[in-house]
């Protein structure tokens, strides 16, 4: 191409056009010159011939060149874009020029991404999302309180709740349930299926109606006409294949007929493990208990009128309870109502706590991640000083080459974030199966938009926080020093690695601390003494169905056969039946008692205890020590006198110095007075912390109740036994569906589940963290080594030691390490304190952990430290110096 | 039928100009009379979402002339839909650049 330009005299248009070109995008900046001045030439031609110089036209001209102006401000768009993807295509060349960098970087931010993610989307899940009910803000759960007896929240009387339901005026809908059992039979194998009886209203009031077929009428809570049944998704496709039409017709529970009106939607879940729902049905003739005003047994749900705030109705509700308690004094003396919003009921305070000192940990380690990634770059970022002195030195604003650097660390970050998004899929998983007890809204988690998008949210922030810290370096580089130094890095850099480093540590102790005392805690909990040998004991629970079972004698007169067969067996040692099991969570059954001979004593005007009917020879079949008198004969199961068996801690409290034996206390369920015959080891009746307060025991065979746990204890490893066991009770009843076969060791396992399942996590947490936090510190000094090999080669030539250049480079990691762990612990003591409710029998300032954790930190760090000043020492004097 | 662009009045003015053999920046800012800050980004995004392209004229001419070569601009076959459907609108548009003089074909 011909170059025209130089034959031209230049005019005022097209030097302004030059001109503003200077500001037009690199890419574009050439053709736009070209365009612009080859039309003012054309232009030029044209007026040059027609009429020369008339000011009009020229000055029109002029105007018409300002207009590249406007083009010119036009094509500034492409600026951002073209150097974006300049700085993008750099990044990438960058990380492929340095694999072992990428890789180390990615995985180390994939690690504390993913494990966000996971954690995120657990507390999502279970803390955050909305519960899938209709304005569920306005849904409430309320309880009958007996403060008084250490009761806050008690399940209420069928009599109470008609009451409320009657009087109250804050909410607009009262609704409640009751739990139940049912023998599934018919079509396959017969099976247990824990239900709930429901009130009409209850799905109305929580909003959720059913996937198909109609809600309970009303009037179904009439006995009689309440022989219907809602099913639940999972149930209606496991034995029902999904049918469609099983809607209005039969299936048998526990021998009756119920005709199936419903299916409720998948994924819906009031409590745990029900799978059908049948109208409650308070009527006394089909219910008796529920006739009795102290009979607890029904659990309150209810919707606020809008506007109702929850102490405004707390306020109306206690003036309620208030007069039932002077019209019913007998029974509700002391007896208040509680609510507390749906969403605090459903998930404990426990298991929040719980799921936010696991966010607070994988915060940590992420943060850890960040400092090592930073590290990482920043020890890049000095080998890089001269590359970038030379961008710069070529006219790259400094801004431009910091938008380089984070540029990078983005990518970086972006790619770790892909990494974690995938470690999260599947680390959920592992979550969800490691859970072996119940999280409330766990089965929710999922990997959704939100979990991804706080993934993207974090992997950006992380990007920043370690990308900035370089990039704030480069941004103080000294060009001409740098050129002349030969790209050796300077101080600042190093107090800032060194920063980075002890911030590291201390992170990595406190969270190595919280994982300590868990651990403690959690072996405390496996030492606390259970009061019963859970080896080698099969568990199985039985329900005699009421049609067949309706006489006491015929059902005493089942356990017994069966029982007698069990210890027939071949293999099986003894065997026994009880009303619950230990370490039950669930509700369970109390009563109300009067110790003879104290029923004036106003203190003691009102007391309660743990009640169990068991068969002869359970407590040896549990391994629990009977401690004075004797255990039950066939005997005390007849309508004779009544015979008690008290738990230590029930004779402790009411006879503390006197001989139990003999002694007499009335009941509230047999009305009548019983004789204390023995006294037995406390039990952990309800979970491995607790007990439970005092517990009593009379024979089974005073009552004769359907549903009974067996126990059986074996010579051989139980689980081996469990056919031939259910054998043995189906040879008595072919229809009998025998559930929930376990043994007692899964059963103390399980107990442990919730504790376990923080402890493993945190303590996986608490190993990455520490594992980064030595590679941070390996990162740091064997970069230090390398940088300090002249200062260390010439000191070897002037005659130190190995051991010298080993002291040097050790004292110097020892440091960093030793003010992260100062720091970490200062943290730790304030920290500590909010897992404090989450700890069983450790202060949350142990002195052991804290005196051990810190040690294996810094072991750990030294290691760290061992290995680049192993290799300070082999640095040959000479090949140093010559290095220069 | 989304062209990337807003039909404007101008638009059309422009893009109609374009049709009816107007193929330089100046000759459309002197046939229609909008001011160069105008025509110009116009054209770009014109380029950009591809309702127009532009080349260079040919060394050749521009040598017999005398001058550097020019950028001229040329309606793409969206471009001539982006306008069909223009003048749908803008009905007096149809006939606005009758009658001007047609620029010789420059790219012989």
């Amino acid at each position: 191409m011909l170059d025209h330009n130089k034959q031209r005299p230049t005019s005022l248009p097209r030097r302004l056009v030059a001109f503003i070109g200077v500001i037009v995008p690199r890419r574009f900046r050439a053709r736009f010159r070209r365009e612009w001045e080859a039309e003012l030439e054309y232009r030029e031609e044209l007026l040059a011939r027609w009429d020369r110089l008339d000011w009009r036209s020229k000055l029109e001209l002029q105007w018409r060149s300002l207009g590249a102006f406007w083009d010119a401000l036009w094509l500034q768009r492409q600026r951002w874009e073209d150097e974006m993807i300049q700085d993008l295509r750099y990044g990438v060349r960058m990380l492929l020029k340095h694999p072992g960098f990428t890789t180390i970087a990615v995985i180390t931010l994939a690690l504390g991404i993913g494990a966000n993610t996971a954690i995120f989307s657990v507390v999502n899940a279970v803390l955050l999302r909305p519960l899938p009910y209709q304005e569920p803000e306005r849904l409430i759960r309320l309880w009958e309180s007996n403060p008084g007896r250490g009761w806050p929240e008690f399940s209420a009387s069928a009599l109470n709740f008609e009451d409320w339901r009657k009087q109250q005026t804050v909410c607009e809908q009262l609704a409640a349930y009751e739990f139940a059992t049912f023998n599934l039979t018919g079509g396959g194998e017969p099976e247990r299926a824990a239900a709930l009886g429901v009130t009409a209203n209850l799905f109305p009031t929580l909003g959720t109606p059913p996937a198909l077929g109609r809600n309970f009428l009303p009037e179904e809570e009439q006995a009689g006409r309440h022989r219907v049944a809602i099913l639940s998704d999972g149930l209606w496709r496991r034995r029902f294949g999904a049918d469609p039409q099983l809607i209005g017709r039969q299936v048998q529970l526990s021998g009756e007929n119920y005709t199936v009106v419903g299916v409720m939607p998948p994924r819906f879940q009031l409590t745990p493990g029900a799978e059908l729902w049948t109208p409650l049905v308070l009527d006394a003739a089909l219910a008796p208990w529920h006739a009795n005003r102290s009979h607890h047994s029904i659990h309150v749900i209810g919707r606020l009128k809008p506007g109702v705030s929850l102490a405004q109705a707390q306020a109306a509700m206690d003036i309620l309870a208030r007069q039932l308690e002077q019209q019913y004094p007998k029974s509700n003396a002391g007896w208040g109502v509680r609510m507390r919003a749906f969403y605090d009921w459903l998930v404990p305070e426990q298991v929040r706590r719980s799921a936010l000192a696991l966010f607070a940990a994988v915060g940590f380690v992420l943060l850890i991640a960040c400092a090592n990634v930073a590290n990482l770059t920043l020890a890049r970022a000095a080998t890089r000083r001269r590359e970038l002195a030379i961008r710069a030195a070529m006219g790259a604003g400094w801004t431009r080459v910091m938008r380089q650097l984070l540029t990078e660390s983005l990518l970086l970050a972006t790619l770790g974030g892909l990494a974690g998004a995938l470690l999260a899929r599947w680390g959920v998983e592992l979550i969800k199966a490691g859970a072996s007890f119940n999280i409330p809204r766990l089965n929710e988690t999922r990997i959704d938009l939100r979990a991804l998008g706080f993934t993207l949210i974090v992997s950006l922030l992380t990007g920043l926080i370690f990308g900035l810290a370089p990039a704030w370096q480069a941004s103080k580089l000294n060009l001409n020093g740098t050129l002349k130094e030969g790209g050796r890095g300077g101080d600042s850099r190093r107090g800032l690695r060194g920063a980075l480093v002890v911030g590291e540590v201390a992170l990595a102790l406190v969270l190595l601390l919280s994982a300590g005392l868990m651990i403690r805690s959690f072996a405390n909990l496996q030492n606390a003494p259970l009061g019963f040998t859970p080896e080698n004991v099969l568990v199985m629970q039985i329900n005699l169905p009421g049609s067949k079972y309706g006489e006491k004698a015929q059902r005493v007169d089942f356990y017994n056969q069966l029982l007698e067969r069990l210890r027939a067996a071949p293999g099986v040692v003894d065997a026994a039946a009880v009303t619950q099991l230990p370490l039950f969570s669930g509700a369970s059954w109390a009563q109300e008692i009067t110790v003879e001979g104290r029923e004036a004593a106003p203190s003691d005007a009102k007391l309660s205890a743990r009640t169990f009917a068991a068969t002869p020879r359970y407590f040896q079949t549990m391994g629990i020590p009977l401690l004075q008198g004797r255990d039950f004969t066939e005997q005390d199961g007849g309508d004779g006198p009544l015979n008690l068996i008290v738990s230590e801690s029930f004779a402790r409290r009411f006879w503390p110095n006197e001989n139990p034996l003999g002694k007499r206390f009335r009941t509230g369920a047999f009305d009548l007075f019983g004789t204390v015959v023995g006294v037995v080891a406390n039990v952990r009746n309800v979970s491995l912390e607790s007990e439970g307060g005092p517990a009593f025991y009379f024979s089974h065979g005073r009552i004769g109740m359907p549903a009974l746990t067996v126990v059986a204890r074996t010579v051989a490893p139980p689980e081996t036994m469990t056919a031939a066991l259910r054998a043995q009770a189906h040879s008595l009843d072919r229809d009998l569906p025998v559930y929930n076969v376990r043994t007692l060791d899964q059963l103390v396992y399980n107990a442990a589940g919730q504790p376990r399942f923080q402890t493993t996590l945190l303590s996986l947490f608490s190993v990455v963290a520490l594992l980064l936090a030595a590679i941070g510190v390996y990162g740091v000094m064997a970069y230090a080594v390398t940088q300090r090999a002249h200062e260390i080669g010439v000191r070897m030539a002037l005659g130190a030691q190995p051991r010298d250049a080993l002291r040097l480079v050790v004292r110097q990691g020892m440091t960093l390490s030793l003010i992260g762990v100062a720091i970490g612990l200062a943290l730790a003591f304030g920290l500590t304190r909010f897992i404090r409710g989450l700890l069983y029998q450790v202060s949350a300032t142990d002195a052991l952990t804290f005196a051990i954790i810190p040690l294996l930190l810094v072991g750990v760090t030294l290691l760290a430290c061992y290995v680049p000043a192993r290799r300070a020492t082999k640095v040959a004097p000479l090949l140093a110096l010559r290095g220069e | 039928m989304d062209y990337g662009i807003k039909l404007s009045y101008t638009t059309a003015i422009i893009l109609q100009a374009l049709a009816n053999g107007y193929q330089y920046g100046f000759d459309i800012i002197d046939v229609t009379g909008l001011p160069s800050g105008t025509v110009y980004p116009a054209l770009r995004r014109f380029e950009e979402v591809g309702l127009c392209d532009s080349r260079w004229e040919a060394d050749d001419v521009a040598e017999r002339e005398q001058r550097s070569p020019r950028r001229y601009y040329e309606l793409t076959k969206d471009g001539r839909a982006a306008l069909a459907e223009a003048l749908k609108r803008y009905r007096a548009l149809e006939n606005f650049f009758v009658g001007a003089k047609k620029p010789k074909p420059s790219n012989a």
